[in-house]
């Protein structure tokens, strides 16, 4: 393999449907980092996760992972990645012990150790069917399998969602140690944005196919800021400044993407950090402008 | 393409496919048993009211029902073995297989090789019973038997084949099950047509018997090329990416 500097590079990615587009997806996961791939439901995070795993052939753009290309260099790829997905895809019947078997002649790298204990570490019996199994239960066991071959990259589509806080934090604590190779890398969509606040070292922005932003977490939000001013105040404020506004019955709430620099321009205005899941909103709202 | 690859996905496809040949097993014993009994009734006399001729017909039905109808739940396993890729539409097996670092070719080849493997199952099974039913019938163990489990055989493959085509291009089990039924009613069609026109078998008992010995050595030409075509379709249709 390779040397490279991003686990994944995605420029210009367009793929077409009836009725959405997604147009012009580029960005980067650097090497060693958490991606968090945040959007709403239908925004097209399951689209850009399938096109990055070449199960939907794109109508346009690039993709690299691990600095190969993701459809010439497809089989040497699927060595060293993990694909975990928001259902499981392992039968009712298997048993651990049938995963095993099966992933240990489709991987190079498996190593049934780390697997078994991975599930002692999980508590995941090793005789009970998946068919019986709690959906917290089966995501366990799909990340299990994914940690299990020494794979560089793990491509996750909503592995959060639908699971309970506890079940949510301890997976998410996996894949802290999962990075402590700082050759290993996550890409991870989800909705839920409290988990990739707690996790992501980046994060990339989709909402209805198009790229909204991308960059890392912290200079995310500490350029970004939530400007809380009156109605009279609002119409003072340059609409170039402003991302979007929330509306509210006596307050407007505006988000604003240079923080220090507005916070000078409007000295009098009180301006406070945000968090992705308000970037998430007042961008999905910017056509709008104004919202409620 | 890496053999332990197939290994592992021909034990994927028997290790799904366990409770329905368990179910298939049960019912092969089931009509060999049956057969059995119908037979051990015939030459305990229970039937020696009827007239000769009835008698006779009846004989040789029960004579084909004890040997043809365990053979055919017998070769019915390869079916049961192509109804596990409606499994894999189930669970989000096919979109997860696409990760998997096993290229079309391996998922159909762990696919027809386990059909192979349970066709020479059913071969086997089919010849040692038969030779072992027509000793306890009484009657001769001839030609006609083998082309009678050629034709299962070929058929059941090729209904195996056809199912597995239908879910890889349709994925649900009711549009499967349609495409299944009209190429074998578009068959059947095709297959009066030709009788009347060109083969003109007679369906009576010697002329069926006459049909199937002169068959037979197409049968394994015919099973040979339903395996090849199903094979080269499947990893056709597996390496497709979803839309």
């Amino acid at each position: 393999m390779e040397q490279y500097e991003n686990a994944i590079e995605i420029s210009g990615l367009r793929k077409c449907y009836d009725g959405f587009t997604l147009d012009d997806i580029s960005f980067d996961v650097p090497k060693g980092s958490i991606m968090g791939f945040i959007g709403q439901n239908g925004a097209g995070k399951s689209t850009t996760m399938k096109a990055i795993l070449n199960i939907i052939k794109t109508d346009g753009g690039s993709i690299k992972l691990l600095g190969m290309d993701h459809s010439k260099d497809e089989a040497q790829i699927k060595e060293c990645i993990a694909a975990v997905f928001d259902e499981c895809p392992f039968h009712d019947s298997f048993k651990a012990k049938q995963i095993n078997i099966l992933f240990r002649g489709l991987y190079q790298n498996w190593d049934e150790k780390q697997f078994f204990d991975y599930l002692d570490r999980f508590h995941l019996p090793r005789k009970k069917k998946i068919g019986e199994f709690s959906k917290g239960m089966k995501m366990k066991m799909q990340i299990a399998a994914a940690l299990s071959h020494k794979a560089r990259l793990l491509i996750m589509d909503e592995p959060t969602t639908g699971l309970d806080p506890v079940v949510r934090n301890e997976i998410l604590d996996v894949f802290r140690e999962y990075l402590n190779d700082e050759n290993n890398s996550i890409l991870l969509s989800s909705h839920i944005t409290s988990d990739l606040d707690k996790i992501a070292d980046c994060v990339t922005f989709i909402d209805n196919g198009k790229l909204l932003l991308t960059g890392y977490k912290d200079e995310i939000l500490e350029s970004h800021g939530l400007m809380k001013c009156s109605k009279e105040d609002y119409n003072e404020i340059d609409p170039g400044d402003i991302i979007s506004a929330r509306i509210n019955e006596y307050s407007v709430d505006i988000m604003v993407s240079d923080r220090e620099k507005m916070s000078k321009k409007y000295s009098g205005i009180l301006i406070e950090k945000t968090n992705l899941e308000e970037i998430m909103l007042f961008y999905v709202n910017r056509s709008k402008k104004e919202w409620s | 393409m890496k053999k332990s690859a197939v290994k592992s996905l021909i034990y994927k496809e028997f290790y799904m496919a366990k409770k329905p040949m368990l179910i298939q097993t049960i019912t092969l014993l089931f009509f060999a048993v049956l057969g059995i009994l119908i037979e051990i009734s015939f030459q305990m006399g229970n039937l020696a009211l009827l007239p000769d001729a009835v008698l006779k017909e009846i004989k040789g039905t029960a004579d084909v029902s004890v040997i043809i109808y365990p053979v055919f739940a017998a070769c019915c396993f390869t079916y049961t073995m192509s109804d596990g890729s409606l499994k894999d539409e189930d669970v989000a097996w096919k979109r997860f297989s696409y990760t998997l670092p096993a290229g079309a070719i391996n998922f159909a080849l762990a696919k027809f090789i386990s059909f192979l493997i349970l066709m020479v199952f059913e071969s086997i099974f089919s010849f040692a019973y038969v030779a072992l039913a027509c000793h306890f019938i009484g009657v001769a163990f001839s030609k006609v038997y083998v082309s009678y489990i050629l034709i299962l055989i070929a058929f059941t493959t090729f209904m195996a084949v056809i199912n597995h085509t239908g879910i890889l291009l349709f994925h649900t089990r009711d549009k499967a099950g349609l495409f299944m039924t009209g190429i074998l009613f578009a068959l059947i069609f095709l297959a009066v047509f030709l009788n009347r026109n060109i083969l003109k078998i007679e369906f009576t008992g010697e002329g069926i018997e006459k049909a199937a010995v002169w068959l037979s050595p197409w049968l394994l030409g015919a099973i040979v090329v339903i395996w090849v075509l199903g094979f080269l379709i499947s990893v056709m249709l597996l390496k497709r990416r979803e839309k």
